[in-house]
């Protein structure tokens, strides 16, 4: 065990020190040293691809962000957040692990720079008629997913349900048709839409896939979670030539879990949107949403922190195609290596050491570097829990700290998703890989 | 903790290591036959067999119809095996003093399968005024004090007492009601024993029993519905009266003599409700008991909704 613990510090002072680093930059420094950064010619560009998305009129974010004047006025709360990654949130580490993902939200080192070197020249806006465009965005409302597919093929709402303004979680429990389904098909792609007054208050909300059995009952179809989502999850998307199986005849059995944040919502919905793969499909490989558990006894003291481990291993390869860790309030990091017991070797392949229970990205690998695990390596689970000051999600640093399902207790499993191999599909994908070497990382990761 | 006992699916590494440098064969030089590494589980633990204390958990707080308020505890016993007596005293107190009393003295071990706390065994009733004032739970083990604060200025950490999840217009769609009904805290009364009915975690003022060392006694709990608070929950319950609901019931010990485990027959029971359970529970010395039925509609886990029922039985020799 210590040699894990070992592992991760390390990893994580590098992080930190990657951080204190990144204002330095050259690229915005420079910038900065010549006085040329102005909101017209740089910075809005940077605002509007990265930041606009919620910080606009309607949009999630607590202030909007589409003018100079109101970006000038956050400009020192926008700074900190840049230059510390707490923005945009996808809290990912940068220099340990896999870097190569899809829709990858994270900033360069050089648009940060950028941005730093903008506040503390004094936030200039420049000659206006540089300003780019606006930037049009759908309507908060719509799918997010619908940019890159279109609309839905299939769409599973919930039935309404009245979030109060306080007191204990809820679960909202419904079991719902699938409607619109003639055939069985392959999905692409899933996103789980809770309403724009909903984000504020699903904690989770998850599915399982339901088949009637021969007695006319409901029985789980996809053995586990069919989705899952959390914290603002953009949705997960299967991998080309993969596919998971939705039938005609199918139910979807929901779990929303609200957490009530001081504002009472009516007849609030949370829908689930299928892309669906051309009728007659039929995907390579089989591919599916796990949710692996870390298996310590989760109990941690107050104002102490805690560890938990996961150690899985299969009789066949599989490919590793998402990661995304779940754990509550007091979850501060995860990471997720894999051990190869023939070679010794092993490899972190993705850590979070900034983890926030707001923000459950799933973080899609690029399909050239998402892992090959072969017959026998064993992929190892990590979670750090702090239930001290020093967590600022930390609602109560003095009490004991519990398994359970309410968002003051705590999970521990992460959500991987997992294209499983027989041993010729593993050797081809090998062998493709050899052919095709990964390129070096660029300067801003998966970007 | 037996080193040659495999609990659960994972094992610690370190005590993996110390168990292969212990055992005969290693010493002997015998190579022995074990499972690769990647066949093997491996876990980190804190639940052990024995010799592990209990912590107590501050589960919530929730306001009364008279503007009090009722702080739930419960507490996790970290052992599998050993159940625990701790008088109140120095060693189990709540303070302010004015609050102790309330707290159970037996803490029943885990068993075996997935560890989870007693939720809200118990509950302090403090005045509309409390204002911020903590109210602390101190347990000692081993020279070393657990000890949680209950306060109703931590907001997050509000619950429901009797009903979680509201009704819905579920006929407006294709919907399995399976799993969409409201979940609401029984109410419970204690047939053959003097006593109030009771509903939610608060619980009653204990019922009267009597019983005779190893003579069983027998104990009837009359279950049912709580009244519907309103015309649309009174229209769910007349369409779900064919269909009654799934509870379950759970005894343990709650206070009384040290090291005098009492047996339930049986410890835990499924019940339809509006119903009624049965329990035989024998003691094995004299003295006074409270003991503790909670009987559940909904999940512990979700902190709703179920009843505290408690019966206090006095045991002669």
């Amino acid at each position: 065990m210590s040699s894990v613990r070992i592992v991760v510090r390390a990893s994580l002072v590098t992080a930190s020190i990657a951080l204190v680093a990144l204002p330095h930059a050259a690229t915005g420094q420079e910038a900065s040293e010549r006085g040329e950064v102005t909101f017209s010619e740089q910075v809005a560009t940077l605002i509007q691809e990265n930041c606009q998305v919620c910080h606009r009129e309607g949009g999630m974010g607590p202030m909007p962000l589409t003018t100079y004047d109101q970006a000038r006025r956050y400009a020192t709360r926008i700074r900190a957040q840049v230059a510390s990654r707490a923005m945009p949130p996808y809290h990912y580490d940068r220099e340990v692990g896999i870097q190569e993902l899809e829709y990858d939200m994270r900033l360069s080192d050089a648009e940060i720079a950028t941005i730093v070197a903008w506040v503390d020249a004094g936030a200039p806006q420049g000659d206006p008629a540089l300003m780019p465009p606006p930037k049009a965005f759908p309507d908060p409302a719509e799918w997010r997913m619908a940019e890159m597919f279109g609309p839905p093929d299939i769409v599973v709402p919930t039935t309404p349900y009245d979030v109060p303004a306080s007191g204990n979680d809820k679960w909202w429990e419904p079991t719902i048709k699938i409607s619109g389904l003639e055939s069985d098909r392959y999905i692409r792609a899933i996103e789980v839409k809770p309403s724009v007054a909903g984000r504020r208050v699903v904690h989770h909300a998850n599915t399982n896939l339901m088949r009637p059995g021969d007695d006319g009952e409901l029985y789980n179809a996809s053995g586990g979670r069919f989705t899952e989502y959390a914290g603002n999850k953009l949705g997960e998307i299967v991998p080309e030539g993969a596919g998971r199986l939705i039938p005609a005849d199918g139910w979807v059995e929901w779990s929303v879990h609200y957490h009530p944040d001081g504002t009472a919502i009516e007849d609030d919905v949370t829908e689930l949107g299928f892309w669906l793969y051309p009728e007659g499909y039929v995907p390579e490989f089989e591919s599916k949403l796990h949710s692996w558990p870390l298996q310590g006894d989760l109990l941690i003291p107050p104002n102490g922190t805690a560890m938990t481990q996961g150690f899985l291993s299969f009789d066949h390869p599989i490919r590793i195609d998402s990661y995304q860790p779940h754990g509550h309030l007091r979850l501060r990091g995860a990471s997720m290596e894999i051990f190869h017991p023939k070679t010794g070797e092993r490899e972190v392949v993705s850590m979070v050491s900034n983890w926030s229970t707001w923000w459950a990205h799933s973080h899609i690998y690029k399909e050239n570097v998402a892992p090959l695990v072969p017959t026998g390596s064993v992929v190892i689970l990590t979670h750090w829990y702090d239930n001290t000051e020093n967590n600022p999600y930390n609602p109560a640093p003095n009490q004991w700290v519990y398994p359970g399902s309410r968002t003051n207790d705590e999970m521990s499993h992460d959500w991987v998703g997992v294209t499983h191999l027989t041993e010729e599909q593993y050797e081809e994908l090998v062998s493709l890989r050899q052919a095709r070497p990964v390129a070096s990382a660029p300067d801003s990761p998966g970007r | 903790m037996s080193n040659t006992r495999r609990l659960g699916s994972k094992v610690i590494g370190t005590a993996a290591c110390t168990l292969l440098a212990a055992t005969p064969a290693a010493l002997s030089g015998q190579i022995v036959p074990r499972p690769a590494l990647e066949q093997m589980d491996w876990k980190i633990r804190t639940i052990r067999d024995s010799g592990q204390p209990v912590v107590p958990a501050f589960e919530g707080w929730y306001q009364n119809p008279d503007g009090t308020y009722d702080l739930c505890f419960g507490f996790f016993n970290l052992n599998r095996a050993e159940s625990l007596d701790v008088p109140r005293g120095p060693d189990n107190f709540i303070e302010p003093a004015r609050f102790d009393g309330a707290q159970p003295t037996h803490f029943t071990a885990l068993g075996e399968g997935r560890p989870q706390r007693e939720f809200c065994a118990f509950v302090v009733n403090v005045p509309a005024d409390i204002g911020d004032q903590r109210v602390w739970w101190n347990l000692r083990f081993a020279g070393r004090t657990y000890r949680v604060p209950g306060h109703v200025t931590l907001r997050p950490y509000m619950i429901d007492n009797l009903v979680n999840s509201v009704g819905a217009a579920m006929e407006e769609f294709e919907v399995n009601r399976q799993f969409a009904g409201a979940e609401a805290a029984p109410l419970v009364r204690v047939v053959d024993a003097q006593g109030p009915e009771a509903r939610g975690k608060g619980g009653n003022v204990p019922a009267q029993a009597r019983a005779r060392v190893g003579a069983p006694l027998r104990i009837r709990l009359q279950i049912s519905r709580p009244p519907a608070p309103d015309a649309a929950a009174a229209d769910d319950a007349r369409r779900d009266e064919d269909a009654p609901s799934q509870q379950s019931v759970k005894w343990t010990k709650f206070s009384g003599p040290v090291d005098a485990p009492v047996a339930f027959s049986p410890a835990r029971a499924q019940v339809s409700v509006p119903g009624e359970h049965s329990v035989q529970a024998t003691f094995v010395r004299p003295g006074e008991y409270v003991l503790l039925a909670q009987v559940l509609h909904g999940s512990f886990a979700n902190q709703c909704c179920w009843t505290n029922a408690y019966v206090r039985v006095v045991v002669d020799p």
